[in-house]
């Protein structure tokens, strides 16, 4: 009886420890899982305030999605620095690549906005 | 141009220049409406303008034009040249507005969401990966927890089997010799002195019992 009391216990032990594993496994998981939703985020909010820029051509939403492009971009750090898998390191790389280019048209539309509303007032 | 205008409409009626009045009128009607029509595409960016606005510069030209044999003060001439310059000018700013416009839907409309949608499914990809991993591993983890509550529900029930034995064992050890020897020191007080004094060589508190009852035996 001893001797099933002992391997019981050893058997509970190794289990602990699988435990404690898999809830290590878990949070990469999840802060995983928070990274990338945050650039998902950030970046809708970013692409909203541009599509109101683009319809009001206000100076607010202008800076809303000028702020929300430097959040991005910190939050591209962060996930460039959290994300260990690297096939999904190579998908935020992709990812920041398009947003600069994203950026970069969205300041071509904000000159040539300035420009009309010169040409209207 | 509505103003050059406004001042052509004088002219003709201080000089009673029936046709170029009229001309005018139309000319300033048109201009109105060109004014109108570039305000709302800019600010309504709305294609349907494009065409009325295309119209309404054919139809101002088409009354410039026409205005041209009716000029006869050096005055009515000046501002004819101002405003075909200004009409010209007018136009090419409208192209060039235009075009800008044409650019700034293209890239809201063809180049930004082609970005767009890169940014959102290599942020999707992982997202998605990492809660099905979170949910295997979850599921993983909870047999294990199950598991773990099993085996400690027989550990638990082991060592309560167990505990029980060794109290049980300890309780028998100290009754057994104390009952054997209660039934000793009954036989000598009834004179029996032949009965042997067990539990003598316990080496505890029992055996020192036992050797004191061997006296009485003596």
């Amino acid at each position: 009886m001893i001797a099933v009391f002992i391997v019981v216990l050893v058997l509970s032990f190794w289990n602990f420890m699988t435990i404690a594993h898999e809830v290590e496994d878990m949070e990469s998981a999840a802060i995983e899982l928070s990274l990338a939703a945050d650039i998902e985020i950030k970046f809708l909010k970013m692409i909203s305030a541009a599509r109101e820029f683009v319809q009001k051509e206000d100076t607010k939403s202008e800076t809303e999605t000028r702020n929300y492009s430097e959040q991005l971009l910190g939050a591209i750090a962060a996930a460039k620095k959290g994300i260990t898998i690297e096939s999904h390191q190579t998908l935020i790389l992709e990812a920041e690549e398009a947003f600069k280019s994203y950026f970069a048209d969205f300041e071509i539309v904000t000159k040539l906005k300035h420009e009309h509303a010169a040409y209207i007032t | 141009m509505i103003a050059d205008l406004h001042e052509f409409v004088k002219e003709a009626e201080a000089e009673s220049n029936d046709t170029l009045l009229t001309l005018s009128f139309e000319a300033r009607q048109h201009a109105f409406l060109i004014q109108i029509y570039t305000g709302r595409f800019l600010l309504e960016q709305k294609q349907e303008y494009g065409a009325k606005i295309s119209k309404e510069f054919e139809l101002f030209q088409n009354y410039l034009d026409r205005m041209e044999a009716h000029l006869h003060t050096e005055r009515e001439r000046e501002l004819h040249v101002e405003l075909s310059t200004l009409r010209k000018t007018y136009h090419d700013i409208y192209w060039e507005l235009r075009h800008d416009q044409e650019e700034i839907a293209r890239l809201m409309d063809e180049a930004m969401p082609r970005f767009s949608a890169i940014i959102i499914k290599n942020t999707e990809q992982p997202e998605h990966e990492a809660a099905e991993r979170e949910y295997e591993v979850r599921v993983r983890a909870l047999k294990a927890i199950a598991l773990v509550e099993a085996e400690l529900l027989i550990i638990g029930g082991i060592g309560t089997v167990i505990g029980f034995i060794i109290a049980f064992s300890i309780a028998r050890g100290i009754s057994q010799p104390v009952s054997a020897t209660t039934s000793v020191m009954d036989a000598l007080t009834h004179g029996n002195f032949s009965v042997e004094v067990p539990a003598q060589d316990r080496g505890d508190e029992i055996s020192e019992m036992a050797r004191a009852v061997q006296i009485y035996q003596r």
